[in-house]
Formats: structure tokens, C-alpha cells, sequence
């Protein structure tokens, strides 16, 4: 029986100076993605840098299977794949050229050509792998991205923003990569697009104030915010009013003068309101980062 | 750990024509102007009276700002240029991941082939610039190796500053904000840290001491700005 990855990052903190941006995060997680969501500014980049090792945490320690991550030199590059961001490279270098730096860099040791073409098919890169780089349209570039994070069947994937600038199609394309290449890897997700993480994560992690606001389930992020989230329907001189005593989470206009408002349950509940049987997973990412 | 760094240097120097110089351009790039320097050399050589000239303490700055300016000049912007498109879309980034450790060691190589080049063609160049004054003999020698340091130091300065901000065109301002100025200052501005110590013969007008001290300087300096732009700040 497979006994699959596991990755543990415990109690890391890290500041720029006296500025916290991530102060003491622990959580654990195995093949599957992890979605890592939170607001700009939330320390998602922050961490993606330090487990890809491009920064040191100020205390803490990040283990891949039982080894420290951090203390390993040079940083295993064989076995973490990185997508970062704003992934690009020289125009004029092929994507082919890239994979096959790539290959020689991660010292893999497989027959190489059989490698580069399996990845190539595998990511439908077959059209453009020997054009150069700079004639790449967005989605062959990101796909090229990916391609280069997991040749060589790393353990852990961490990808950053992996839809940022993609058309919908694109996107959709995309998902469905990441939640094939995730059966065999931890793939650590960062992202704001909900969407992106609806269908496929086992485990989702916000961050919120630079700590861990939830880690769980998709299934338990909605359980534990559904009850805290009311449903009312009003008019427009009402909803001035609750807009000032509520945090409203979602508003929909109905009619010329009737408004639906989903909004969190304070203290005190308001006369009329309801909990409905199902709310979006938005909705309860949007109590996390407001409750 | 020693044999892993090394054999990553391999595939550095491996990969080096398809990833960092496509079919050598920039290597042709610089051969090319180091040809160009060449000829120019030998088409309109030193004057034979150029060690009596600056032992009488005078300037000969059109003589040599060629080698104390230009040819520097010439090295920091082929540094510029290799080093163009590293900040332009965030490349640095994406190859910093995969040349994990203190220092950036490629980033220390591309500089070096550059720096390298430019301190052979320049070294051979102004044997034949000064044949008149001394043909390879000693004289000869250390008329050409003196001007080594401002390459080294110039090329240093263009790409610590480009490193330090993740932009060319920071490194392109202040580089050349400080080769204006020590150009039209002759010297005087920046003193002991001027690439003008030859152009504004330092040795004579000043001292021996002074013209060597700011030789060795320049260096030093080089190589602080070099350690400043290839180390990783994790």
C-alpha cells in the first residue's frame, strides 16, 4: 500500500524587520491539493518563498516526508516543483531548451528525451515546444510552467496564483492538470480565485492576519460558516441601515426595490432573517476573513 | 555537497548558448567591439612622447580616456544587456529557485565572460595602442594592465546596482551619473574611487602611492559590488 507524502510546517514565523508578515503558522498536508487562500497581503507569497526556500523563516521548521526542508543543502530542488507567480523566462529560448536545463538542473535520472516528450504531450505542449518562449500566449506559457515544476515527479508542487491572467477555458484546462498531477503530490495551491478551489481541494488553509484563520475540509469550511451566516430579504432604505450594523456578505438585487442580503450573524439577530440549507463556498471564505 | 555545486556549474556552462547567450550573440557582440577597439588601436596608436608628456605632469586625456572611460563603458553596457532581461519579466526570480546556496553563481559566470573578455581585448589592444612608446616590453605590460581595474570596477557597479534593485535601468542611471561625472570632473569628484587615475595622470601629478592605492580600490570595490549582487539574501 502506498503510504503517500506528507508535509508539516510547524510554528514557522517570519518578518521583514518589525514588520509580522507570518507569525507562528503550523498545519500539515498530504497528496491532494491544499488550496492556500487569503487576501493580498495575507503572507501566501511569504510562504510559498519560504518552502520553495527562496527565504528562511525566523523560527520554525518545514518537514517533507520526515526531512527538514530547511536544513537540507542545497535545497532539493529534484523534489519540490515550483511554479512561481509571474513564471517567465527569455523570449528567445525554446520552451524545449527550458525543460531540458530544467532536466540537467534537477539532476534527474531518467532517459531524458522520453521524459521531455512524456511531459510535453502530457501538458498538450507539442505545438509551440520548439518555438521560443516569447511567442507563447498565456495559457502555452503557464502550461510550460507547470511542465517544468513537475518534471521529474517531484514530491511537492507549490504553484502561485496558478490561473492568475487566464481566459476561462484556460482555466478550466488548468484545474484539470492540477488535479491530475496531484494524485502523486502534495500540491500546495495560492490563490484568491475561489473557483479555483471549489472543485478540487481536499484541504483548504486561509490566512488571515498573518496567521491560520481555517484549515480544513471544503465540506467543513462551509459547516462551520453556514451557521453563522443569515439570509434576509429587504428594501433599499432598510439595507442603508443594516449595512452599518452587519457585515454584509453578499447582496442581490431581486426586484425595483427589494434586495437580498447575506450577512454575519452578530450578537443579536435581526427579526426576519433565516439560515439557508446552502451558501457558496465565497460566502464562507468571505466570513473567514471577516468573522 | 562540494561535487553537487560543480556539477550544477556543468549544466550551467552545459546549458550556457541555449539559455543565457542564444548562439553566442552576445559573445559575438563583444568580440565584435573588442575587434573594433583592436583597429582602432592600431589605426591611431599613443603618442611616442607619452611617458615623457605625463612624467612633465601633463594630461593626456585624449590619449588615454579611451581605455580609462570608453572601453569600460563598453563592458558595463554589455553587462547591461546580458543582464537586460533578467529584471525585465522577473526571470531572476524563477532562476534563483534553481541555483539554490549564498551566491548566485551563474549570475558570478556571465559577468566574469564578459569581464573576462573585455580585460583580454583591452589588455592586447593597448599593447598595440602604446607601440609606440613600448612594444610588449615591461613599459608595455604595465601601460595595458592598468587599465584593468576600471573594466572590473565599472561592469561591478552596473550590475550591483541592477541586482540590488531587480532593474536595468537603475543600474544604467547610476552607472552612468558616476562615469559622467568622474569624466567631467576629471577625477576630482569621486578622488580616490575615480576611474580617471590614468587620464588624470594620478601617478605624476599626485603620487605614486595615491595612483596604486586608487588601483587597488577599484579592486576591492569590484569586489564588494560583485558580492553585493550574487548574494542570496534568504
Amino acid at each position: 500500500m502506498r503510504m503517500g507524502n506528507h508535509l508539516s510546517i510547524e510554528n514557522v514565523s517570519f518578518s521583514y524587520g518589525k514588520n509580522v508578515v507570518l507569525d507562528n503558522i503550523s498545519f500539515a498536508c498530504r497528496d491532494g491539493i491544499t488550496a492556500l487562500l487569503g487576501n493580498n497581503g495575507a503572507g501566501k507569497t511569504t510562504l510559498m518563498n519560504l518552502l520553495t526556500g527562496l527565504k528562511k523563516p525566523s523560527r520554525g521548521r518545514i518537514m517533507l516526508n520526515g526531512i527538514d526542508l530547511l536544513k537540507t543543502k542545497p535545497y532539493p530542488i529534484d523534489q519540490v516543483g515550483y511554479l512561481p507567480q509571474t513564471f517567465d523566462m527569455y523570449g528567445n529560448v525554446t520552451g524545449y531548451d527550458l525543460l531540458s536545463y530544467v532536466f540537467d538542473l534537477k539532476k534527474i535520472k531518467t532517459n531524458k528525451k522520453e521524459t521531455i516528450d512524456e511531459i510535453v504531450e502530457r501538458f498538450h505542449l507539442g505545438p509551440v515546444i520548439h518555438q521560443r518562449i516569447g511567442k507563447y500566449s498565456g495559457g502555452y506559457k503557464r502550461r510550460l510552467g507547470i511542465a517544468q515544476a513537475v518534471i521529474g515527479k517531484p514530491t511537492l508542487l507549490i504553484i502561485d496564483e496558478p490561473t492568475a491572467g487566464l481566459d476561462p477555458e484556460e482555466r478550466a484546462q488548468f484545474r484539470s492538470y492540477l488535479s491530475e498531477i496531484s494524485n502523486d503530490a502534495i500540491t500546495l495551491i495560492s490563490t484568491h480565485i475561489i473557483e479555483d478551489v471549489e472543485l478540487y481541494s481536499q484541504q483548504i488553509v486561509i490566512l488571515k492576519d498573518h496567521s491560520i484563520a481555517f484549515n480544513g475540509s471544503v465540506a467543513e469550511m462551509i459547516a462551520e460558516s453556514i451557521t453563522n451566516i443569515r439570509t434576509l430579504e429587504t428594501d433599499f432604505a432598510a439595507l442603508m441601515d443594516l449595512r452599518k450594523k452587519v457585515t454584509i456578505i453578499e447582496e442581490k438585487r431581486l426586484g425595483t426595490d427589494r434586495y437580498r442580503i447575506r450577512f454575519i450573524k452578530d450578537k443579536q439577530d435581526i427579526a426576519g432573517s433565516y439560515q439557508e440549507k446552502e451558501i457558496s463556498l465565497e460566502n464562507a471564505y468571505i466570513y473567514f476573513q471577516n468573522r | 555537497m562540494r561535487t553537487s555545486i560543480f556539477k550544477t556549474d556543468n549544466v550551467f556552462f552545459k546549458h550556457y548558448f541555449k539559455i543565457y547567450d542564444i548562439r553566442g550573440f552576445k559573445l559575438i557582440l563583444t568580440l565584435a567591439l573588442l575587434l573594433l577597439l583592436f583597429v582602432y588601436s592600431v589605426l591611431f596608436p599613443a603618442p611616442s612622447n607619452y611617458l615623457i608628456s605625463i612624467k612633465a605632469k601633463n594630461l593626456l586625456k585624449g590619449v588615454d580616456d579611451l581605455y580609462d572611460y570608453t572601453v569600460p563603458l563598453l563592458a558595463a553596457l554589455m553587462t547591461a544587456f546580458a543582464f537586460f532581461n533578467d529584471y525585465k519579466n522577473q526571470t531572476y526570480r524563477f532562476l534563483g529557485y534553481y541555483h539554490p546556496g549564498p551566491f548566485n553563481r551563474p549570475m558570478v559566470y556571465r559577468w566574469a565572460t564578459i569581464v573576462f573578455l573585455f580585460c583580454i581585448g583591452s589588455f592586447v589592444s593597448a599593447g598595440f595602442y602604446y607601440r609606440n612608446v613600448s612594444f610588449f616590453g615591461l613599459t608595455g605590460f604595465f601601460l595595458s594592465v592598468r587599465f584593468l581595474p576600471n573594466i572590473v570596477f565599472l561592469s561591478a557597479l552596473m550590475l550591483c546596482i541592477t541586482a540590488l534593485t531587480k532593474n536595468s535601468y537603475a543600474g544604467l542611471f547610476v552607472t552612468l551619473v558616476y562615469f559622467v561625472l568622474d569624466l567631467f570632473s576629471q577625477g576630482r569628484f569621486f578622488k580616490l574611487f575615480s576611474m580617471g587615475a590614468n587620464a588624470a595622470n594620478f601617478y605624476y601629478a599626485i603620487s605614486p602611492e595615491y595612483y596604486l592605492f586608487n588601483r587597488l580600490l577599484l579592486c576591492l570595490a569590484a569586489g564588494c559590488f560583485l558580492g553585493l549582487a550574487c548574494y542570496q539574501r534568504r
